[in-house]
């Protein structure tokens, strides 16, 4: 016959200990998994400013479009829209950052090198690849 | 009473102890996590004219990933910029013909050089500069020089009148250093030191393109590198390639710089031999090579020789391999990586060896 504490507990067992370990070493059991198998990774935009990273944005939480203007000279515009970001506007005189285009995918990449801007799209264990070689 | 107490007690110390395990084992999985290096850290930066993302593995990845930068940002600063003051390629350029004592990386990187470019028979040459700066292809004053001009220019291009000695370089007055096609490349072997003295695991470095692959990769599997298509846009691929650990990767092509001057395609690679820009019927070729200065010295050699007479030289360099894509949008690999190019890109097709 069970035994009750005044609080209508019955007495912890040693099987209910062990089952209680096994349960909540399980679930700490994502912490140990490779990357790679972590799936549903955000892919997230990092804009990089003079080698130092000056925003990162989960793209996949953005709802509506904004743009954000980076700290350089001459000014920068970055377009931010659901799942893809973009140089929209810049002052140099190539705009081979704005003709990048859209990046909506892991592993892409655009620069405004005479601003020393950087947009890199990641997502762990998302990527098609390792890298690009170009 | 006092039982019932007892066992209360008991169950709420074993409710205790399962919680303090627990806690233990979280703060110690995520300290591991933390500290195990497992997850790689990634940096980017603008050097050299382009972009570098440095993405390493290991127990100080974020430290690495920045030293990594930091050392290709000095060594273009230091040696191979033909724009910084610092560097020894300016000092040289400006020396009006005169020796310049530089430091040792760029003089032994210079011999190295050289002897690639022997066995290129020229195809390469880094004292292409003259006709770089007539042509100025991606420049604000890119045009199509005139034969007079080009016949000018040709006469201060020859790698054999570079001379090299006791330390010091001397060019001929006129002529023009320009290791634009190789310093990407010799970046990646550079970071290579730094990447052993930091203890990285593994590491994929680019430099404009020019990839460092250090190490096993992590997953288990072969390295993954995307071969970007020469006709998509920047970030679209032709297909990828499955690459061991420890080989550097660089692609030379006609879509980086160019301009186009009624439908004729002008791109920044020139061919030494005749001051225009390359016409071998490619559009990229891509090395795959232990050394990082070679793979970007033959990418440019191999993009001006064209398919046929770029395999005899290849043969000459052990491990060394290559993909083509020609005009027609055909592609073709070298024997060693039959098997490990999935074409992906549509309006191509695999051509036979």
């Amino acid at each position: 016959m069970e035994k009750r504490t005044r609080g209508g507990l019955r007495s912890v067992t040693p099987l209910d200990i062990i089952l209680a370990v096994l349960l909540i070493a399980g679930s700490f059991l994502a912490l140990l998994l490779p990357p790679a198998l972590q799936r549903d990774a955000p892919v997230t935009a990092v804009i990089t400013c003079g080698g130092e990273v000056w925003r990162e944005i989960n793209l996949d939480e953005v709802r509506e479009p904004y743009e954000l203007d980076l700290p350089t000279q001459p000014e920068v515009t970055v377009t931010v829209e659901p799942g893809s970001i973009r140089f929209s506007r810049a002052g140099c005189p190539d705009q081979l950052c704005v003709n990048a285009g859209v990046l909506d995918a892991p592993g892409d990449t655009a620069a405004c090198l005479p601003v020393g801007a950087v947009i890199s799209l990641r997502a762990q264990g998302r990527e098609t690849d390792d890298i690009l070689t170009y | 009473m006092a039982k019932r107490f007892a066992h209360a007690r008991r169950g709420a110390l074993a409710a205790a102890a399962i919680t303090a395990v627990c806690v233990v084992l979280l703060v110690g999985l995520l300290i591991y996590d933390a500290t195990s290096g497992r997850n790689a850290a990634v940096r980017s930066t603008t050097a050299m004219a382009t972009v570098v993302t440095a993405k390493v593995w290991g127990p100080a990845g974020e430290q690495t990933a920045q030293d990594v930068l930091d050392r290709i940002t000095a060594l273009d600063e230091d040696c191979l910029s033909a724009y910084a003051d610092t560097s020894d390629v300016y000092r040289i350029n400006h020396a009006a013909g005169n020796p310049v004592k530089v430091n040792s990386y760029t003089y032994n990187l210079l011999v190295e050089l050289l002897d690639i470019v022997r066995q290129t028979n020229g195809a390469f040459d880094p004292t292409i500069g003259a006709l770089t700066a007539l042509w100025d292809i991606g420049g604000p004053d890119e045009r199509i020089p005139d034969d007079g001009e080009i016949t000018a220019a040709l006469g201060a291009v020859g790698w054999d009148k570079l001379h090299l000695a006791d330390g010091n370089v001397q060019i001929c007055k006129g002529q023009l250093l320009d290791l634009g096609a190789v310093g990407k490349g010799a970046a990646c072997d550079a970071v290579h030191t730094v990447l052993e003295e930091d203890e990285a695991r593994s590491a994929v470095i680019s430099v404009g393109g020019s990839l460092l692959l250090y190490g096993e990769n992590p997953e288990g599997d072969d390295w993954s590198v995307g071969v970007r298509d020469p006709r998509g846009g920047s970030n679209d691929r032709l297909g990828t390639l499955s690459i061991g650990a420890d080989l550097c990767v660089s692609t030379s092509g006609d879509y980086e710089r160019f301009f186009e001057q009624d439908g004729v395609r002008y791109c920044h690679i020139l061919d030494p031999a005749t001051g225009r820009p390359a016409d071998s019927g490619l559009i990229s070729v891509t090395i795959i090579s232990p050394s990082g200065l070679l793979s970007d010295a033959l990418s440019t050699a191999c993009f001006v020789l064209g398919y046929e007479r770029s395999l005899p030289v290849l043969g000459l360099f052990e491990g060394t391999q290559a993909l083509f894509v020609t005009a027609d949008r055909t592609v073709y690999v070298t024997p060693g990586l039959e098997g490990r190019f999935t074409l992906t890109a549509d309006g191509y097709t695999m051509g036979a060896e």
